[in-house]
């Protein structure tokens, strides 16, 4: 058991330091900027300031001296020393402890209802939270069922088509699909909404006199209606991949002696392939599906901003088009948060389901 | 072997290879493109693409004209005729007066009227006042509409959008059909009564539903029925526009037509986006970018990441435990939120994008690369070199390396689309280098004018599919070279 703790230990490590790692990078970048910033204000207000000094202060070097003092002052309003290096040290430690506090201050303008910058990140994860494991439970389940099933027929023309959508979709941005999804469901058909946050305008009108279940299948009927486009888009474009990793995993394992022996013994072919080639080949699927996901994130948040479903990436879109840096930084920090340690639960998962490091590590 | 018949070997493996083959001629059309667009593609739209001015002539948002095959319904074509196919006739009349002919004629094509026509040119003129005495459109069928009535005294200034009406030097002067013809004033005064002479009921209540349906009515085969505001069909043929200019008889009046736009309701291969930007050159330019950013990327990535590999793998223990952990540690950043706060902030140039784009993606090819060289080095001519005194670097360069190129070139080639698509997915969010176009670009730009929700599909279409194109050209060759060259994987 020992042996266990020690991986145990060497994993949380890892993703501790990786942690820190992402912070102080994400930091740093976003401190040299806004002391860049910083220092313009403070030269436009000590322009300003100094015409008014000079017509004010006849003696040059009395002047002098009172802009000297004009510009510390000003330096000071906002939290500057003129010391390049202390000043970014300085604005680092603020944003890590307003980031361990969640607290990232205001934006100019209000998103998702508020101003308040970890709020907005706040429901924009939970958001992308909702379409994306939906997405990856789907994809998961389709993935699995049909890899299965193509692996024991190579070469048929349900394979043929699997593997190259899996092509396809490696080349393809998803968010471009869901423009084009877009153009034929929403303008030609209009089948469903075009922008998918006025969820949140349906779900306050609720008809009159529904209440109880009702209530509940009304609410689960909206999240689905506005949904269920962004989330075709992200299972349509990636299944393929999906598919196509498990399809090449099970085949390598039904190769494999012990298959051939199980069928010897007559064991259901039903048995075989989920009792015993899918356990086997589980760990290799678990980590190939991770980066499968790791892969498709990032295009999966910028298709919410093409659809206008109100998640981080729609979060983005709208802080980028408004010029907000701060919710950028905001959302790059939690995003690179949340996506470290999901790396870390799938590493552990892997752990779980591979007895083979298991038994290394208690060694 | 040496190494012109190792590549001849190579080469005659590689053509077996269907799948390979397509990749490799399609990547020589790419590369074409992208090396002879000032050939294939004209270089002064993309050098206006910011220009405002440049497309001022160009229909705004329309679908290109082969669409009529899928639509039924016919366009008319995007004219632009020379200054030259525009008549100018001066002459001193007996009433001793100086009379200016401007005749344009121009054909509609299509079932759809035009969405305006353009005359440009460039006026000189002194010793005015200057009036028209005649502004008409002469129809196909020989009707005329007349929008200034002949032998009324319009002042120039009030035809010719606001130019002095006694002298003048202007240059690129724009006269608009639509604009002039849904001028009130003369609609009350000129179109109604010439309307009515010929025949049209309308009456003069009506002056506001008249100039908000001339336009098309000019076009339309039935100009009553279009006027009192129900659909027709269009005339096709040749019109004229028909000016006529007087001024005293001592003055001065030179026009010089530089062209005349008819535009029309399609445009070209690929259409125009909403500020009439020609889409088949933005199209044909992007192919440029986006082999260099995929080409760049993915070359210079694999071969850090492989050379990483190799050493970490070569010298193992220590020095490997500690670039294996540096390599894992990046590869667990989230690399597309970090680049878009990165791009947002600075908003860098293109090759400081590639070489962002570089340093989160070369740690999977060192993952593999130091896995084949922890092998390698264990080979007994590895051993042998060392033991004969070979410097490392020459053991890891000569010996090792040269193990793991087969992987690297398929890998370059596999890792071009991701490449290809992360710069596209920063253009689309707007924080992609300004001064450069890109797929990502326009497809940025559809995005924020909303074409997907206009339907402009020629405008968000044909960027995505270029990047699949060049994303799946990488990917035939990849996996080809992957079948060659790494024969274990072989199944």
């Amino acid at each position: 058991m020992a042996g266990i703790g020690r991986f145990l230990v060497s994993k949380l490590i890892n993703t501790f330091v990786t942690l820190i790692v992402a912070v102080l990078f994400i930091s740093v970048i976003f401190a040299a900027y806004s002391i860049h910033e910083k220092r313009g204000f403070v030269e436009e207000e000590f322009v300003v300031m100094a015409k008014y000094f000079e017509r004010e202060y006849k003696d040059p070097v009395k002047l002098q001296k009172a802009l000297e003092e004009l510009k510390k002052e000003i330096m000071r309003k906002y939290g500057l020393t003129g010391n390049t290096y202390r000043d970014v040290l300085r604005e680092v430690l603020s944003l890590i402890k307003s980031s361990l506090t969640f607290d990232f201050g205001h934006s100019r303008g209000q998103y998702f209802g508020t101003t308040d910058v970890g709020e907005q990140v706040k429901i924009a994860l939970r958001n992308t939270m909702i379409l994306f494991t939906t997405a990856t439970l789907i994809n998961t389940v389709i993935g699995i069922f049909l890899g299965v099933r193509i692996a024991r027929r190579p070469g048929s023309l349900a394979d043929r088509v699997v593997s190259v959508m899996g092509m396809v979709s490696w080349s393809l941005p998803i968010w471009w699909i869901g423009i084009i999804f877009l153009i034929i469901f929403s303008f030609y058909l209009g089948w469903f909404p075009v922008q998918a946050k006025d969820v949140y305008i349906a779900l306050q009108r609720v008809p009159e006199g529904v209440s109880g279940f009702g209530l509940f299948v009304y609410k689960l009927k909206t999240w689905l209606y506005y949904m269920s486009l962004p989330l075709a888009t992200i299972v349509l474009v990636s299944f393929g991949g999906w598919t196509y990793v498990v399809r090449n995993l099970v085949a390598e394992v039904l190769s494999q002696d012990f298959v051939q022996a199980a069928r010897a013994r007559g064991l259901p072919e039903r048995r075989i392939i989920y009792g015993h080639v899918l356990r086997t080949s589980s760990p290799p699927i678990v980590t190939s599906v991770a980066l499968a996901l790791v892969g498709s994130f990032g295009g999966a948040i910028i298709t919410e901003a093409v659809f206008g479903w109100p998640g981080t990436g729609l979060l983005y879109w709208v802080a980028l088009l408004n010029g907000e840096a701060r919710i950028v930084m905001a959302t790059t920090y939690v995003l690179a948060v949340v996506f470290i340690i999901a790396i870390l639960v799938i590493d552990l998962l892997y752990f779980i389901l591979d007895p083979r490091v298991r038994v290394e590590a208690a060694r | 072997m040496g190494l012109a018949r190792s590549l001849r070997w190579f080469w005659r493996e590689y053509r077996r290879d269907r799948v390979g083959v397509v990749g490799l001629v399609l990547l020589a059309v790419l590369v074409f493109i992208a090396v002879a667009f000032p050939l294939v593609g004209d270089s002064s739209v993309i050098a206006n693409w910011n220009n405002y001015e440049y497309f001022k002539f160009y229909p705004k948002a329309v679908p290109p004209c082969w669409a009529s095959m899928f639509t039924g319904k016919k366009y008319t074509k995007t004219v632009f005729e020379p200054g030259s196919s525009i008549v100018v006739a001066v002459d001193r009349g007996e009433d001793g007066l100086l009379h200016v002919w401007i005749n344009a004629s121009f054909p509609v094509t299509g079932d759809t009227p035009p969405n305006d026509v353009i005359l440009v040119a460039d006026m000189y003129y002194r010793g005015g006042p200057f009036y028209v005495d005649r502004f008409a459109v002469v129809r196909p069928d020989g009707s005329v509409v007349d929008i200034v009535s002949p032998g009324s005294r319009v002042p120039l200034g009030l035809v010719f959008g606001g130019v002095s009406s006694r002298s003048g030097n202007v240059s690129g002067l724009a006269v608009r059909l639509h604009s002039i013809v849904q001028n009130a004033f003369f609609v009350q005064r000129y179109v109604i009564p010439s309307l009515r002479e010929q025949g049209f009921g309308v009456s003069f209540a009506d002056a506001p539903i008249v100039s908000l349906n001339l336009f098309r009515a000019l076009f339309s085969s039935d100009v009553g029925g279009v006027l009192a505001g129900s659909e027709s069909s269009v005339l096709r043929g040749e019109y004229r526009w028909v000016v006529r200019v007087v001024g005293p008889g001592g003055s001065v009046f030179s026009f010089v037509p530089r062209r005349l736009v008819v535009s029309g309701s399609c445009y070209g291969v690929l259409g125009t986006d909403d500020r009439g930007h020609d889409l088949w050159q933005g199209f044909l330019y992007g192919v440029r970018w986006a082999l260099i950013v995929g080409l760049v990327t993915s070359a210079l990535s694999v071969f850090i990441g492989s050379v990483y590999g190799v050493v970490a793998g070569y010298f193992g223990g220590i020095v490997d435990e500690v670039l294996l952990r540096f390599a894992q540690i990046v590869y667990s950043l989230p690399m597309l939120p970090i680049l878009i706060l990165l791009a947002a902030l600075y908003r860098p140039s293109i090759w400081l994008i590639v070489a962002a784009l570089v340093v989160f993606s070369w740690q999977g090819t060192s993952f593999v690369t130091r896995a084949i060289a922890l092998q390698v080095r264990q080979e007994p001519y590895v051993e042998s070199a060392i033991a004969l005194g070979a410097g490392t670097l020459r053991v890891i360069f000569l010996y090792v390396y040269p193990q793991v190129l087969p992987y690297v070139f398929a890998s370059i080639a596999l890792s071009v689309p991701s490449a290809i698509i992360t710069e596209a997915s920063l253009s689309f969010l707007g924080v992609g280098d300004p001064s450069v176009l890109t797929w990502g670009r326009i497809l940025h730009e559809a995005e924020v004018r909303n074409a997907a929700l206009n339907g402009y599909w020629w405008w968000v279409v044909p960027p995505g599919l270029g990047i699949a194109l060049v994303g799946l050209t990488f990917i035939f060759i990849g996996s080809a070279l992957d079948r060659l060259l790494n024969p274990r994987l072989k199944r």
